[in-house]
């Protein structure tokens, strides 16, 4: 005599084209996509992630004299202490069409307070044409600005009376659709207006700059979307899926203490992600509903190999493997439990769905 | 026209813009903002210094090197009450 647990699984969906963070919240998994993401540089060291189509992976940001990731780790800077503008930072050359809507946004510091100077920090260069960039942002006359151009034609955003400090980190980002364009400052609007109804599109290779000599930047990253309103920065790094390995936890009530889990019993409606070793799991029972993981994560056929579990709660952790091209698909599926041989069941056994 | 530039003031949120035709040169400096070669010059350019005069709601445009006035722009309240 056994009853079956489902396991329900069937909306976890990992989409690697589309990069994901994971929350995890109890035993149901939660997916957030990082919205429209295609390029990111943690600036951990010289590698960036992109995440577009051709190129979907890591590169390798090219070193310009007296530019480099900071000895301290975690961020750039530069390291050219003398005035004026500086130079390129990071060239990337690579292709980020098709990027309106558009947002930018990046983490920064001070270590001297802003020049007047022009300091661009991320720009489009067309080096076909070296007159036309078609947008650019950062720093000009000590505000904070956002530049579009179009047919000869100019738009800028600026601040005006904005006072960083310095030795303070700030999350800034700028946003832009077809006519309009905001900057925000911590999560707060602090200027925004209208421009081109059709903004500039292109393949020109984008290019990373340090904000003022002295300065630092961390967690660049690029997105196909545009920022409405006022939102909450991320307090920690933005983890894209290839380089994480989210993991979803469920934990099956058995109704009953001491009950013996048929790990043999275990399947899934759609087992081709956990042969090609996209997902992998690791198993713990017990009465008291604490899950205690240890030990690599197995493939199901090796966890169908064990040998039953006893407990009232049998936790399954679910670890997702990328190969930042294959979509991860966690389908539901069940498992047989068998009443403790001194205990008979009260009632008829039945289904139950956790969620 | 060139272009134009919007100004958000921090201290109350009331919006300005500036239209400008064409962006001017400084004849007293080598290093003008038409003198080279990337003609049409940017609003925003390594040459230049904009500055937004807030009491006078005017945008100054001043060389980069020698720090002469090239322009001042009376601006447009577009947003919010003066």
């Amino acid at each position: 005599m056994s009853l079956e647990k489902i396991i329900s699984y069937g909306n976890a969906v990992l989409e690697p084209e589309n990069e994901l963070e994971v929350l995890e919240n109890g035993s149901k998994i939660q997916l957030k996509p990082l919205k429209g993401l295609k390029f990111l540089a943690h600036f951990d060291d010289r590698t960036y992630h992109q995440a577009i189509f051709p190129f979907n992976g890591l590169g390798v940001l090219p070193e310009q004299p007296n530019t480099r990731i900071s000895d301290e780790g975690k961020f750039a800077r530069c390291l050219n202490s003398g005035g004026g503008n500086q130079e390129l930072l990071f060239p990337v050359y690579s292709e980020l069409s098709a990027l309106f809507p558009l947002t930018v946004q990046f983490y920064l510091k001070l270590d001297i307070p802003l020049t007047p100077d022009l300091h661009k920090i991320v720009e489009r260069i067309n080096y076909d044409d070296l007159s036309s960039i078609p947008w650019s942002c950062g720093f000009y006359g000590g505000e904070v600005y956002w530049f579009f151009k179009k047919d000869g034609q100019e738009m800028v955003i600026l601040t005006s009376g904005l006072e960083l400090q310095t030795e303070r980190w700030y999350h800034l980002l700028f946003t832009a659709d077809s006519g309009l364009a905001k900057i925000f400052l911590d999560g707060a609007e602090i200027a925004g207006g209208e421009i081109f109804e059709e903004l500039a599109e292109g393949d020109c290779p984008l290019t990373l700059r340090v904000p003022t000599p002295g300065g630092f930047l961390d967690e660049l990253a690029i997105s196909g979307y545009f920022q409405e309103e006022n939102f909450t920065p991320p307090n920690e790094p933005i983890k894209p899926f290839s380089s994480n390995q989210p993991k979803a936890i469920i934990s099956l009530d058995a109704g009953f203490s001491s009950a013996g889990w048929d790990l043999s019993s275990l399947e899934f409606i759609d087992e081709e992600v956990f042969d090609s070793g996209g997902i992998k799991l690791r198993i713990d029972a017990d009465d008291d509903n604490t899950p205690s993981f240890s030990g690599d994560p197995l493939t199901l056929d090796a966890v169908r190999a064990l040998a039953d579990l006893q407990g009232k709660f049998l936790h399954l952790e679910f670890s997702f493997f990328s190969d930042s091209q294959t979509q991860r698909v966690l389908s539901s599926g069940k498992i047989g439990v068998k009443p403790n041989g001194h205990i008979l069941l009260r009632r008829k056994p039945e289904i139950l769905r956790r969620f | 026209m060139k272009g134009k530039i919007i100004f958000v003031d921090q201290s109350n949120g009331k919006k300005y813009q500036v239209g400008i035709e064409s962006v001017p040169d400084c004849l007293d400096c080598a290093r003008t903002t038409g003198s080279s070669a990337c003609s049409p010059v940017s609003l925003i350019s390594p040459n230049l210094r904009s500055y937004f005069d807030r009491g006078s709601k005017t945008l100054k445009i001043r060389c980069g090197r020698c720090e002469k006035v090239l322009g001042e722009y009376p601006a447009e309240l577009i947003s919010g009450r003066e």
